[in-house]
C-alpha cells in the first residue's frame, strides 16, 4: 500500500457521517484541518461546515444572547449559527460563516461567544435568565441614570455583546480593487445564471458570471436532477465548458456581488485566496469589484426558511435543502434517523435523496390537513410514515444534538426518536439586490414569499430569485433573461432549445410558527429573536416592519436576518391580524454578506492612503536631514536639525540666518495659477477684493479673494507677466478650491470673459531666497543680461529671466518674512539643481535652508495673516485689511461684507500680544479674558490664532483676534488656556513686531 | 537591463519606461477663435485638432484632446514649445507650457488592461477603447490623461509631476502579479 493511499484511509476514517462514495469532493485530495484545537480530516471540495459533519462534529457555536448550543441549520450565505473565527494572529478573522468556507489544508479555525469552552460555556446562565432578557430589554433597563450609560452599561453591554474577535493586528495581506464592464452581468450561476450567461454569452455581448460558491451550478450541485434525461452534473459540465470557451465571457467563482448602486454599478468581493493558508506572492486576498452592467440577470436562487417550534435551534435541526445539499454534494449526512417536517412538497426531494442513500427516515410530518401526493408517495417510496396534519411542538435532546421530537397530530402526542430534524417552510427567493436601490418587494400569496416588483434600471430577474421554484423554470427564465439582456445591448439574442425536465411538484401551505410549542420557538437564531418577542413587540405598539426589527433586533445580526424576516414579518402580520403584504418588508442594504474592510481600501492604506506630493527638492531636503510636516497633500521641510535639535532649537537658527544673512527655503507648494486671454484683469478685478487690472506688467500685487458670504477665501499674489497674461499664486492648502472656485466663476456666472486659466502648481520649482544678503546670492544665479538692483528690480518687481546660463526662469520680489526677498522659480526638471546651485553660491553669505518652522515664526512677527486666521470664520475687516476692498468695482462677497454684523466695533479684530513676562511662553488657541473676568463664555474676548515660541525680540509673540482689538493696544488681557492649564497676562500691540515700517523689504 | 519588479519568471506582463524625451503644451482657444486656432495648428503640423476625446499624431507634433476647445501638444524635446506654439496660433489661444508639470509613463505588454482595470474605472475593452482614443480620469486618486497607443496594448499615461512616485508606486502593485520590466528613463 503506497502513502498516500494511507493518508487517504486515515482520512477517510476518521470521518464517520461520510459515505463511502460519491459527492463532489475529491477523495484522492484529503487535507487536514483544526477546529477549536483539534484535528479533523477532510477532502478537497468540503467547505468546513461539511467537514465538521463528516466528522460528526454537531455543535459549532453558541448564540449570541442565551449562549445556547447550535449546529449547523444551512449549506450557504444564510448560516445564522455557524459563525467561526478564522486563522489565526493578525489574520484571524470573526464571524465566518463555515458553510462558505472552502476546507484547505491547515485551515484553523474556532467556535466564538463561549466561554470558557464550546462545551461548557458559563453565559448560557442567560439562558436561565431569559425572562428577564426579552425585546427591548436594553430600551427597558438601562436607561437611568443617565451617567451610568457611558461609564457601566456600555462598556458591560459590549463586553457580552458582539461575536467573533477582530485581530487587533495590522492586516499582513494585501486588497485590490479592479474596475469591471460588461454588457450583462449575471449575478448567480444556478440553472437560470447559467442558462442568462450562455444565451447572452452566445450572442456575443461581454457577460461577467458571478458565483459566491468555488463551483459554478447553484441548486445543480446540491440536487440529483435529470436534465435531458441525463445526470444533471452532464448538462454543468458541458455549459461550463462552452462559457469558458466564449472569448468575452469571464467567470468570477468566489466572488459575491454584495451590492446593487447606483447608475448600474455593482460592488462585488473576490475571495482570492481564501481557500489558502496564506495568499501566494504579490496576489491579494480579495480582490474588489466595481461592476458597471450595462444588463444584470439577478440569477440568486432563493433561501428556504426554517420552521417554528419549540427548541427549534437545537444541534442536528437543519434545513430539509440543506440536508439534500450535504448528502449530494459532499456525501455526509449528520444523522441516521431523520425526521422531516415540512411544509412543502420540495420536501419530497429530501425524503428521496435519503432514502437513495439509504438513511433511515423516522416519519415525515405534514401540518397540512391532507398532504399531498408528492410527499404521501415519497413516503411510501422510502418506507416511512407520513403524519399529515401534524407538527412538532419541541425537540428533544441537548447541547450534544437533537435526539427526538415530541409530535402533536390528529391522534395526540407521541415522541418519535431522531438525530436529525429536517424542516422546511417553504423558499424565500434572495431578491436582497432588487431591493438595493430602493425598490420594494410585493407579496405572492401562491408561493407565500416575496418576489421582487419593480426593478433597479437594468436588471431583469430569472429563476428562484423571482419566485420561479422549479428547474424548468429557472432554465426557461434564465434564457429568455439572456437573449432579452443582450438584445438590448444590441446583439442577436437566439433563445436556445430547453432542455427536458420531468414535472415538479411545488405545492406549499405556509405555517408560520406552531401554535401550542413548548420551550423557545426561534424565528432568528443569529440575534435569538422568538416569535414572543414578536408578540411582545405586538403587544407594545412595535408593529411595523422597521419598529419591530428594531424593538427585537430580528434581523439585525450579521445574518441580516436571511432566514428570519419574512417569518418574523408573517408572525407579526398573524399577531395583529393583518396582511403580510401590507406590513412590507424593512430596507434591504448592502452588503449581501460581510465584506472586510480592507477590501474597499485596497492599495490605498498607511501612506498610500491618499497621494502624497512631493516637491523637486524633496530628495534634497531629505538628504539635509529636513524633518517634514504635511501641507494638504504636500510634504513640506519643516526644519533641518543639527544633528539632535529639537524644532525650536532648529528654527531660531533657520531664523536667525535669514533675519542676519540669507536664507533659503522650497516654496514650490504654494498654488500657481496661469491666467490668460484679453478679460484676464476683468476677471480677476472680480475675484480679488483689491484692484488686479491696473497692475503694471512686470508687477506683483498682494490679493485678497473673498467668499460669496464675504469672508475671506484666500490670499495671494497676483503678477502680471504680459498685458494679457497673468500669474495667480495661492496658499499651499487652498489651492484646489481657489481652483475651483475660479472655474465656477468663468463657467458658470461670466460665461462671456474670454479668459483661459490651468494650474501650474507643479510647473515650476520655486525657492524664497531672503535676507539682507539675498541680492548677494542672487547675482550668482541671476544671468547678468537681468538687472536685480534695487532700482531696476524693486520691491514687487517681476520678470522672466534666465538663470545659470540660459534656464529660463521667473524671478519675484515678494516677501513674506520681511526681509529683502527673491522668490525664483525654475522648471520643474531643474528645481533639485537650482537648490543645490543656491546653496553652493550662497555658502559665502553664510546661506542656511529654512522651513515652514521659521517661515512661520518671521511671517508671525511680521503680522502676516496665514492658516491661523484665514479661517473661514474672518473678514478683510477684521485683519487690519478693510482698506484693501476696493470702493470702485464689484467683487465676490462685496455685497455680504457689509452686513451690519461684520461692522460691528467690538468684533474681533487682529492685534498682537506678548507676555507681560518675557519668560513665559504664549499659547496658541487662548481665549482672552479682562483681569479677573471669570472664564466663562459671556465674557470671551476673542483668542490667540499664532503664536511664535521665540521672536527675534527675544520672547514669545503672538497673533489673536480681539474684541475691539485695536482700541486696546497698551491694555493687558488674560489669555486662559484650560487645556495647558495656563493663565497668562498679555499686552495688547501692533500686530506688526519686526521691521513695522518695512524698511527691510524695500532695502 | 530592465529591473523586474514583481513576479521573476517568465516574460513581463507589463513593460513600463518614462518618456522623459516629451515637452507638452497646453492650447486653449480664445473665445470665438476655435477656427482660427484650428487652421492655425493645421496649417503649421499637417493636424485636425480633434473635437472628440482622442489623439491625432503628426511628423512633428501630436495633439491630445483635453477638454471643450483645449488641446495638450505632445513634441520630442524641443527649446521652447510655449513660444513655438504661441508663434503659430497667436491672439486665437492661450498657451502654456506643461512640459514640467506631468510625466509621461509608457506602460506595454499582454496585461496592460487588467493593470489599468485596478486604477482607473473606464472602460478600456477593445471593443470601446481603441487606439488614438484618450481620456482625462483619476487613476488611484490621481487625475490622469491616459490614450492608448497601440494594439499590443500600449498606454501613455500622463499625470502630475508631485504624485509621480506614488504613480509609480500604484504601478508595482497592481503588476507585480503579472511582473513589471522597467525600462531606463528615454532621454
Amino acid at each position: 500500500m503506497n502513502a498516500p493511499a494511507n493518508i487517504m484511509r486515515a482520512a477517510a476514517l476518521s470521518q464517520p457521517r461520510r459515505f463511502a462514495e460519491g459527492g463532489l469532493i475529491d477523495r484522492s485530495r484529503p487535507v487536514s484541518f483544526r477546529f477549536d484545537g483539534k484535528s479533523y480530516g477532510g477532502f478537497e471540495g468540503d467547505t468546513l461546515a461539511s467537514a465538521l459533519m463528516a466528522n460528526g462534529v454537531k455543535l459549532v457555536g453558541r448564540s449570541f444572547k442565551y449562549h445556547r448550543p447550535r449546529g449547523i441549520l444551512s449549506a450557504g450565505p444564510e448560516e445564522p449559527n455557524a459563525l467561526v473565527e478564522m486563522r489565526s494572529g493578525a489574520r484571524r478573522e470573526p464571524n465566518t460563516r463555515a458553510t462558505q468556507v472552502e476546507l484547505y489544508d491547515g485551515l484553523i479555525s474556532a467556535s466564538q461567544n463561549r466561554w470558557p469552552s464550546l462545551t461548557f460555556d458559563l453565559r448560557a446562565v442567560n439562558s436561565v435568565a431569559s425572562p428577564l432578557l426579552n425585546a427591548g430589554f436594553y430600551y427597558k433597563t438601562f436607561m437611568w441614570p443617565a451617567s451610568f450609560w457611558e461609564k457601566v452599561y456600555e462598556p458591560l453591554i459590549r463586553r457580552a455583546a458582539g461575536l467573533g474577535r477582530a485581530s487587533g493586528i495590522e492586516d499582513p495581506d494585501i486588497y485590490e480593487r479592479v474596475s469591471l464592464h460588461c454588457d450583462v452581468l449575471v449575478i448567480g450561476s444556478g440553472p437560470a445564471g447559467l442558462m442568462a450567461a450562455l444565451t447572452a454569452g452566445r450572442a456575443g455581448a461581454r457577460v461577467v458570471l458571478a458565483e459566491q460558491d468555488f463551483r459554478l451550478g447553484g441548486r445543480l450541485l446540491d440536487e440529483r436532477f435529470e436534465i435531458d434525461d441525463a445526470d444533471g452534473l452532464h448538462w454543468l459540465r458541458s455549459i461550463e465548458t462552452e462559457l469558458e470557451s466564449l472569448p468575452d465571457v469571464q467567470i468570477l467563482r468566489r466572488t459575491t456581488v454584495f451590492g446593487g448602486f447606483d447608475q448600474r454599478n455593482y460592488g462585488a468581493v473576490e475571495r482570492v485566496a481564501d481557500h489558502v493558508p496564506v495568499p501566494d506572492e504579490y496576489m491579494p486576498r480579495q480582490r474588489l469589484w466595481r461592476i458597471t452592467a450595462k444588463q444584470t440577470v439577478l440569477a440568486s436562487g432563493s433561501i428556504e426558511r426554517p420552521l417554528v417550534f419549540g427548541d427549534n435551534d437545537r444541534p442536528g435541526i437543519m434545513l430539509a435543502g440543506a440536508v439534500r445539499t450535504y448528502l449530494n454534494r459532499f456525501s455526509v449526512c449528520a444523522g441516521e434517523r431523520v425526521l422531516i417536517f415540512a411544509t412543502n412538497d420540495d420536501a419530497a426531494r429530501t425524503i428521496d435523496d435519503l432514502a437513495a442513500s439509504g438513511v433511515n427516515i423516522a416519519a415525515v410530518i405534514d401540518p397540512r390537513p391532507q398532504s399531498s401526493a408528492a410527499m404521501i408517495n415519497a413516503a411510501k417510496r422510502a418506507g416511512t410514515k407520513l403524519l399529515a396534519d401534524a407538527v412538532i411542538v419541541r425537540a428533544l435532546g441537548g447541547r450534544s444534538g437533537v435526539r427526538g421530537a415530541e409530535i402533536k397530530g390528529p391522534d395526540g402526542e407521541q415522541v418519535i426518536d431522531c438525530d436529525l430534524i429536517a424542516m422546511s417552510g417553504g423558499w424565500n427567493p434572495s431578491l436582497h439586490l432588487t431591493s438595493h436601490l430602493g425598490h420594494k418587494p410585493v407579496w405572492n400569496e401562491q408561493i407565500a414569499a416575496f418576489v421582487p416588483d419593480k426593478l433597479p434600471d437594468g436588471m431583469r430577474v430569472a429563476g428562484a430569485a423571482q419566485g420561479s421554484f422549479t428547474l424548468a423554470g429557472a432554465l426557461a427564465d434564465g434564457a429568455a433573461a439572456g437573449v432579452a439582456a443582450a438584445e438590448i445591448c444590441g446583439f442577436d439574442g437566439v433563445s436556445p432549445e430547453l432542455p427536458r425536465i420531468a414535472p415538479e411538484p411545488l405545492a406549499l401551505t405556509p405555517l408560520w410558527r406552531v401554535h401550542g410549542a413548548k420551550g423557545k420557538a426561534f424565528i432568528d437564531f443569529q440575534n435569538d429573536v422568538t416569535d414572543k418577542d414578536v408578540e411582545l413587540a405586538g403587544r407594545e405598539g412595535f408593529r411595523a416592519a422597521e419598529l419591530m426589527k428594531r424593538y427585537t433586533t430580528l434581523g439585525m445580526a450579521t445574518d441580516q436576518g436571511k432566514t428570519a424576516n419574512v417569518t418574523g414579518l408573517a408572525v407579526m402580520a398573524e399577531i395583529t391580524g393583518s396582511d403580510i403584504g401590507k406590513i412590507g418588508t424593512t430596507t434591504f442594504r448592502p452588503p449581501f454578506t460581510p465584506v472586510a474592510i480592507g477590501a474597499f481600501a485596497g492599495h490605498s492604506r498607511g501612506k498610500y492612503f491618499r497621494p502624497t506630493r512631493l516637491t523637486p527638492m524633496h530628495d534634497w531636503a531629505a538628504e539635509q536631514g529636513a524633518v517634514f510636516v504635511e501641507a494638504g497633500a504636500w510634504l513640506r521641510a519643516q526644519y533641518f536639525p543639527n544633528r539632535n535639535d529639537d524644532w525650536l532649537t532648529a528654527a531660531i537658527r533657520e531664523v536667525k540666518a535669514v533675519r542676519e544673512r540669507v536664507g533659503v527655503c522650497d516654496v514650490s507648494t504654494l498654488g500657481k495659477i496661469d491666467v490668460q486671454g484679453p478679460d484676464a484683469g476683468i476677471l480677476l478685478d472680480r475675484l480679488y477684493c483689491n484692484t488686479m487690472s491696473t497692475l503694471p506688467v512686470g508687477k506683483v500685487r498682494y490679493g485678497l479673494m473673498l467668499r460669496d458670504d464675504g469672508l475671506i477665501m484666500d490670499d495671494g499674489t497676483a503678477a502680471r507677466l504680459a498685458d494679457d497674461r497673468w500669474l495667480v499664486t495661492t496658499t499651499t492648502a487652498n489651492a484646489t478650491k481657489v481652483m475651483q472656485h475660479m472655474d465656477y466663476c468663468a463657467q458658470v456666472l461670466w460665461p462671456e470673459l474670454d479668459v483661459q486659466f490651468v494650474a501650474v502648481t507643479e510647473q515650476w520649482a520655486q525657492v524664497s531666497v531672503a535676507g539682507p544678503r539675498s541680492r548677494d546670492v542672487l547675482r550668482k544665479l541671476v544671468d547678468a543680461s537681468t538687472g536685480i538692483s534695487n532700482e531696476v528690480f524693486p520691491y514687487m518687481a517681476a520678470a522672466d529671466v534666465t538663470v545659470c546660463g540660459g534656464v529660463k526662469a521667473r524671478l519675484f520680489r515678494i516677501s513674506f518674512s520681511g526681509e529683502l526677498a527673491y522668490e525664483l522659480a525654475v522648471p520643474a526638471r531643474y528645481g533639485d539643481a537650482l537648490i543645490r546651485r543656491v546653496m553652493h553660491e550662497g555658502a559665502a553669505e553664510g546661506i542656511a535652508p529654512y522651513g515652514t518652522e521659521a517661515l512661520s515664526i518671521m511671517r508671525i512677527e511680521k503680522g502676516h495673516a496665514a492658516g491661523g486666521e484665514l479661517i473661514g470664520q474672518t473678514t478683510a475687516r477684521d485683519l487690519g485689511l478693510a482698506k484693501m476692498m476696493s470702493s470702485k468695482k464689484d467683487y465676490v462677497g462685496r455685497v455680504l461684507v457689509q452686513r451690519p454684523a461684520f461692522l460691528e466695533q467690538d468684533r474681533p479684530s487682529l492685534v498682537g500680544f506678548r507676555p507681560v513676562d518675557r519668560n513665559q511662553r504664549l499659547s496658541a488657541g487662548a481665549h482672552f479674558l479682562e483681569v479677573s473676568a471669570k472664564p466663562v463664555i459671556e465674557n470671551d474676548l476673542g483668542h490667540m490664532t499664532s503664536v511664535a515660541a521665540w521672536s527675534t525680540l527675544g520672547h514669545s509673540v503672538g497673533l489673536g483676534l480681539l474684541a475691539g482689538g485695536a482700541d486696546r493696544i497698551g491694555s493687558i488681557v488674560i489669555a486662559h488656556d484650560p487645556v495647558r492649564r495656563r493663565d497668562i497676562p498679555v499686552e495688547v500691540c501692533h500686530p506688526v513686531f519686526y521691521d513695522p515700517k518695512g524698511e527691510k523689504l524695500r532695502a | 537591463m530592465p529591473q523586474r519588479i514583481g513576479r521573476a519568471d517568465g516574460p513581463a506582463g507589463v513593460t513600463v519606461h518614462e518618456r522623459g524625451d516629451l515637452s507638452l503644451g497646453l492650447i486653449t482657444a480664445r473665445r470665438g477663435m476655435r477656427t482660427t486656432c484650428i487652421d492655425s495648428l493645421r496649417a503649421s503640423y499637417d493636424l485636425d485638432a480633434p473635437m472628440t476625446a482622442r489623439i491625432v499624431h503628426g511628423r512633428t507634433l501630436s495633439l491630445a484632446w483635453a477638454g471643450p476647445e483645449t488641446w495638450l501638444a505632445i513634441g520630442s524635446a524641443r527649446p521652447d514649445i510655449e513660444t513655438e506654439l504661441k508663434a503659430v496660433v497667436g491672439q486665437a489661444a492661450s498657451i502654456v507650457d506643461m512640459s514640467d508639470q506631468r510625466v509621461v509613463m509608457r506602460i506595454s505588454g499582454p496585461m496592460t488592461r487588467t493593470v489599468l482595470a485596478k486604477g482607473v474605472t473606464i472602460d478600456l475593452h477593445p471593443r470601446v477603447f481603441k487606439p488614438g482614443d484618450t481620456a482625462i480620469t483619476p487613476l488611484a486618486h490621481i487625475t490622469t490623461q491616459l490614450w492608448q497607443v497601440d494594439d499590443t496594448p500600449t498606454f501613455d499615461l500622463v499625470s502630475p509631476h508631485a504624485t509621480a512616485r506614488d504613480m509609480f508606486h500604484w504601478l508595482t502593485v497592481s503588476a507585480a502579479e503579472f511582473g513589471l520590466d522597467v525600462g531606463r528613463t528615454q532621454l
